[in-house]
């Protein structure tokens, strides 16, 4: 059992590892995004970001897995390589709520390009920092 | 004591006047620093994309062909060749009006002005498509372009494969073989990580569920005195040529060989992606013949100073390895 789950294991990651290369010189939105958001510098939150451009729109999903949800907005403002993300999620307490993320995307010429801004929600202000992976 | 020190400072003065224009030199601009730069023995480059040697072209003569009739598009079995070789391969100036260019999008010039004015000189492309502002770029690859332009951290450079029509502006040539046998034929280039991309002439479609890759998938036909070579199937890991061009995974091209005369390979490519172009474009290109020479060996990931030249304006670039990051 113990070597299914470990054989399973090597091949996600194995695939993870492949995708990941694929994609890296395309829209630079295009990606897996790690990083996290919180309200204060000690107050973090663990963040997942999915992106993918299709031609026409960028669509994503927020902390691939059981926990996940779908961005409703993503768009990018490529003349001052900013991003607007817009989903329906749940706040650090599991309640219902509407984020609203304003970003800057910065090193662009690199794997590990980074998008950094305001992740807010209700009344709370946050902040996110997310790096492509 | 006082003699001492300025004999001291003399020397150090001299030394500096000495070796001041190597070193502003070594400090050009990103774009004038060869792809994948890294030294080359003496007698191999040939300038830039010579192949082993530097011979004159050869004189005009007709097309080759084998003897079903099709245009011999490689060497034949008594002769060495490959293209762009001679004086340029097909390398690309983003200045408009001024420089000849292959690449798609590339700027147009005058038409008097094509031949033998590029980065290598006589051989280089004739760009006869719309100029590069005309370019068909969705807002986000454009601005990517200039991006890049600013910061030409390209994959080439760091030893990726050239996927596309951005084989042929690899440095140092590109050779095509052709194996009808096996029907297939092949194009090396060297100025990367020595790699080739093959083009089934077998009449089968392109499989499904690619996998996408550098260089993808490419199937030919001739089309009288053409090969016509479809191509999908290409991943982001490379830019499309030489400016910058970004592209994504929907890139689907057409390209068109003629061997138009003994020296002369013209290139016309039609680019299809919708991921980063509002439309479908076209650009061509002409190649010239290198009589004699062959491609050499070349290891880009040996010595490579590219990473460092070509960062332009970035401040930090991250990488796992100063060679491939």
């Amino acid at each position: 059992m113990r070597l299914k789950a470990a054989l399973v294991f090597c091949l996600l990651a194995g695939l993870f590892v492949t995708v990941s290369g694929w994609a890296q010189e395309g829209h630079p939105l295009t990606g897996v995004w790690y990083g996290d958001w919180g309200t204060t510098a000690a107050n973090r939150n663990h963040l997942t970001v999915e992106l993918n451009w299709d031609g026409k729109e960028v669509k994503g999903l927020v902390n691939p897995g059981p926990e996940s949800y779908p961005l409703k907005v993503v768009t990018l403002d490529s003349s001052k390589w900013t991003v607007h993300i817009e989903a329906d999620g749940k706040d650090e307490k599991g309640q219902p709520a509407h984020f609203v993320a304003d970003g800057k995307l910065e090193n662009i010429g690199s794997y590990n390009r980074t998008i950094t801004g305001t992740w807010n929600f209700g009344t709370t202000k946050a902040t996110f920092k997310l790096r492509r992976d | 004591m006082r003699h001492r020190l300025l004999s001291l400072c003399l020397a150090i003065l001299a030394l500096a006047v000495i070796t001041a224009p190597s070193l502003l030199k070594a400090q050009g601009p990103p774009q004038q620093a060869p792809a994948g730069a890294q030294a080359a023995p003496q007698g191999q480059r040939g300038g830039r994309g010579g192949g082993r040697g530097n011979q004159a072209e050869v004189p005009a003569k007709p097309t080759p062909r084998w003897p079903d009739g099709h245009p011999r598009l490689g060497a034949a079995p008594d002769e060495k060749g490959i293209w762009g070789s001679c004086c340029g391969s097909l390398s690309f100036d983003p200045t408009p009006n001024t420089q000849v260019s292959q690449n798609p999008g590339a700027a147009a010039q005058p038409a008097n002005a094509a031949a033998g004015r590029g980065r290598g000189g006589a051989g280089g492309a004739q760009a006869n498509q719309p100029p590069r502002t005309e370019t068909p770029f969705q807002p986000w690859a454009k601005a990517l372009l200039e991006y890049r332009r600013t910061n030409e951290y390209e994959p080439h450079t760091r030893c990726k494969p050239s996927g596309g029509a951005r084989q042929f502006v690899t440095p140092y040539g590109t050779e095509i073989v052709e194996m009808p046998d096996l029907q297939r034929i092949f194009i090396f280039d060297i100025g990367g990580p020595h790699t080739f991309r093959t083009i089934y002439m077998d009449g089968k479609p392109h499989p499904a569920n690619l996998v996408p890759s550098y260089y993808g998938d490419s199937r030919g036909h001739w089309e009288g005195d053409t090969l016509v070579v479809d191509n999908t199937g290409f991943n982001e890991g490379f830019w499309m040529d030489r400016a910058g061009s970004p592209h994504t995974e929907k890139l689907h091209y057409v390209e068109r060989f003629t061997r138009t005369d003994y020296n002369t390979l013209k290139y016309d490519v039609t680019v299809d992606d919708p991921g980063a172009y509002t439309q479908s474009w076209t650009s061509s290109a002409t190649m010239r013949w290198g009589a004699g020479q062959e491609l050499f060996e070349y290891v880009c990931q040996d010595n490579n100073f590219a990473p460092v030249l070509l960062v332009g304006e970035a401040d930090k670039v991250d990488r796992t390895s100063i060679i491939v990051p």
